[in-house]
């Protein structure tokens, strides 16, 4: 951990961390981009640093997005990204009423200890999860990667089948270009361009940039009114008796968002919401909740930032990302040539410790700029999506473009951007497709060199303990997401029947 | 009829079109990678070749596409309306950056794309457009002279 701070505090990572959070806050005010969109949109950025600095940067990016998120949600009842969708709930009463600073507050502290106490976790879970990633061979690594893939694709909202079709997809564009193995080009279609596969930023600026503008123009909310922010300490701080009614609040909204943001494809707004509901449940004056209680907010900003910090902790000492944007982060890994996984601790040592002292560098630049950037982050929000949206086309132009030099990449970014509307009219989710994107080199190879080492023998996968086990425990899921599946089914096609009757 | 009322999804036998179509593009592709794979050598078990892989997920996909069809049979799936204009004009402007970038420079290309995504938005503000191109070419000017290396691009034509 020394080593840690050691590198955290070097200037150039203090420098990557101050950037990333204040970009990263500014990308979740804005409304209509999310964390996905910034952070493909900057990961061209942080090409020219080295492996340590581009991540605290990234990572910096993510959860100051999620921060600056709550900060439109609460004062304009515009979630800037999904994580703070429950941040609506309260959060706006709140400054309906005139408290918008103490809100702001409030989400700034509830935050800052959401965030510590995944950290703390973080720290504390790194070194045995680690141990057993070390007794880890190919046939476990291939069933964890499947188990990972599954469960990230099934979890989230939407149909689970057409998150795992989407996963497969993901995996097949992982595989186009030049087999490492034996050197046959796959999928390339006499296409030079796609010898050297297919590039991680392209895609995600397409899918998740360009298809993000245009569902902006399908359906847009723009904020008209400007509301008064009272930034003076007094009105800002909270008092004794709020401090005692969310400490509570803040326990549980912790925990809940650090167990959730460990499983894969739950996250920061599943996290949120739970704990809003767990909140709720347990208050003794539940009909507060949505007209600006504070124990609301406060649960649910603790969990949305401890989910996003938790949700490190897979993707750093596994090596398996359980969201689209811990797959970006791992994907940038990638490019930097550091493969994300157990031995990350032992080859990586400054960039892993370095990585976590960061995340309280981070978190407390968080706090301190943010306090008394509020009325800065207002006015940002004002920003009209007409000048807006031209300037986020140029920056991936520019990010396309400065990766190779080479005018085609921006091509296939006009068409990821076209699949990605597509997608999105056809209701198809796009993250998990980029899940599948960058780890499918990897289970690919892991299915192989199981295969190679067992000589052939396909049995591998279920006769090896760990592996067998987290394939059952893949299969469980599946059966389990077909089972509430068939029952929706059953439910609507008995509510059709009953409405049919009424005629 | 009430705002608040959904409108009707288009059927086809049965079937919501919407979930078929996505259902249909999975299959097809699906199809598609399996037979590409099968062109590519296989290998054996014992030393699985380039071909394997793709082929098993090419079939899995045509698989699950199939259960998106069965599955959308009760689905309500509405498409939105597709915002054609904003559409041609966003993928015109990249485009034209493209195409821009290497022969004109980087001053005509970010000019080139902000007015034609300009064209994307229903009412058509030159004068901000303008300023909004201007103030990028600055910032263009800035990177590359600031951060040498980092960004190679041409700024004027032959530059």
């Amino acid at each position: 951990m020394a080593l840690g701070f050691a590198v955290a505090i070097s200037w150039s990572s203090l420098w990557a961390c101050f950037i990333g959070v204040t970009l990263g806050t500014f990308i979740g005010v804005l409304p209509g981009v999310g964390a996905l969109a910034g952070i493909s949109l900057l990961m061209p950025l942080t090409f020219g640093q080295s492996a340590t600095d581009a991540i605290v940067m990234l990572a910096g990016i993510y959860y100051g997005s999620i921060y600056g998120g709550s900060t439109a949600a609460i004062l304009l009842n515009l979630p800037g990204s999904v994580t703070s969708a429950v941040t609506c709930f309260d959060g706006y009463p709140m400054a309906q009423k005139g408290e918008a600073g103490k809100a702001l507050a409030m989400t700034t502290l509830a935050s800052f200890i959401g965030g510590c106490f995944s950290i703390v976790l973080m720290m504390a879970f790194a070194a045995p999860l680690v141990a057993v990633a070390q007794s880890f061979g190919s046939p476990e690594y291939f069933a964890m990667t499947i188990l990972g893939l599954l469960a990230a694709s099934t979890l989230s909202q939407g149909s689970p089948v057409k998150g795992i079709a989407m996963v497969v997809v993901g995996l097949l564009l992982g595989l186009v270009g030049t087999d490492i193995q034996s050197g046959v080009a796959r999928f390339t279609f006499g296409s030079r361009e796609l010898l050297d596969g297919i590039s991680l930023v392209v895609l995600a600026m397409g899918l998740f940039g360009v298809s993000e503008i245009l569902v902006n123009f399908t359906s847009m909310h723009f904020a008209t009114t400007r509301q008064k922010v009272d930034t003076s300490w007094a009105a800002m701080w909270p008092t004794k008796k709020e401090w005692k009614s969310t400490s509570g609040s803040m326990a549980r909204g912790s925990v809940i968002g650090a167990v959730i943001g460990i499983l894969p494809g739950a996250g920061a707004a599943i996290a949120a919401f739970v704990a809003y509901s767990v909140e709720k449940k347990v208050s003794k004056t539940p009909e507060r909740f949505g007209n600006g209680a504070i124990e609301g907010l406060a649960a649910s900003e603790t969990a949305n930032n401890s989910a996003a910090q938790a949700a490190f902790i897979p993707t750093m000492s596994l090596g398996i990302p359980g969201s689209a944007t811990m797959a970006l982060l791992l994907g940038a890994l990638l490019i930097h040539g550091v493969q994300p996984g157990p031995l990350v601790i032992s080859t990586n040592p400054e960039l892993f410790w370095g990585l976590i002292a960061s995340f309280w560098i981070g978190n407390l630049l968080l706090l301190v700029l943010n306090l008394p950037l509020i009325g800065i982050w207002v006015r940002m929000l004002m920003i009209p999506y007409h000048i807006l949206y031209p300037c986020i086309l140029f920056f991936i132009c520019l990010g396309a473009y400065s990766a190779r030099s080479n005018p085609v990449d921006i091509g296939l970014v006009i068409l990821f951007g076209l699949m990605g509307y597509g997608m999105k009219l056809l209701q198809l989710p796009a993250a998990p497709l980029l899940l599948g994107l960058v780890l499918g080199p990897m289970a690919e190879e892991h299915f192989r060199r199981s295969l190679l080492l067992s000589r052939g023998d396909v049995t591998v996968f279920v006769t090896q303990p760990i592996s067998a086990g987290l394939l059952a425990v893949a299969v469980i899921i599946v059966a389990s997401t077909i089972r509430s599946s068939l029952r929706k089914r059953r439910q609507i096609i008995a509510a059709q029947m009953a409405e049919n009757g009424q005629i | 009829m009430t705002p608040e009322e959904p409108p009707k999804p288009p059927m086809l036998a049965g079937f919501n079109v919407l979930e078929l179509a996505a259902g249909a593009v999975v299959v097809i592709i699906g199809l598609i990678v399996s037979a590409e794979s099968m062109t590519y050598p296989m290998g054996s078990l014992r030393n699985v070749g380039a071909g394997i892989f793709p082929m098993l997920l090419g079939f899995v996909m045509s698989a699950l596409g199939l259960a998106i069809i069965l599955e959308g049979r009760v689905s309500l799936a509405v498409a939105p309306k597709v915002p054609w204009r904003a559409m041609f004009a966003i993928c015109a402007a990249l485009g034209a950056f493209a195409l821009l970038i290497d022969r004109a420079g980087a001053y005509a290309a970010i000019f080139a794309l902000i007015f034609l995504a300009g064209l994307a938005d229903k009412t058509f503000r030159p004068v901000t457009l303008l300023i909004v191109a201007l103030s990028l070419c600055g910032f263009v000017t800035a990177l590359v002279f600031g951060f040498r290396g980092m960004v190679n691009m041409d700024l004027l034509p032959g530059g």
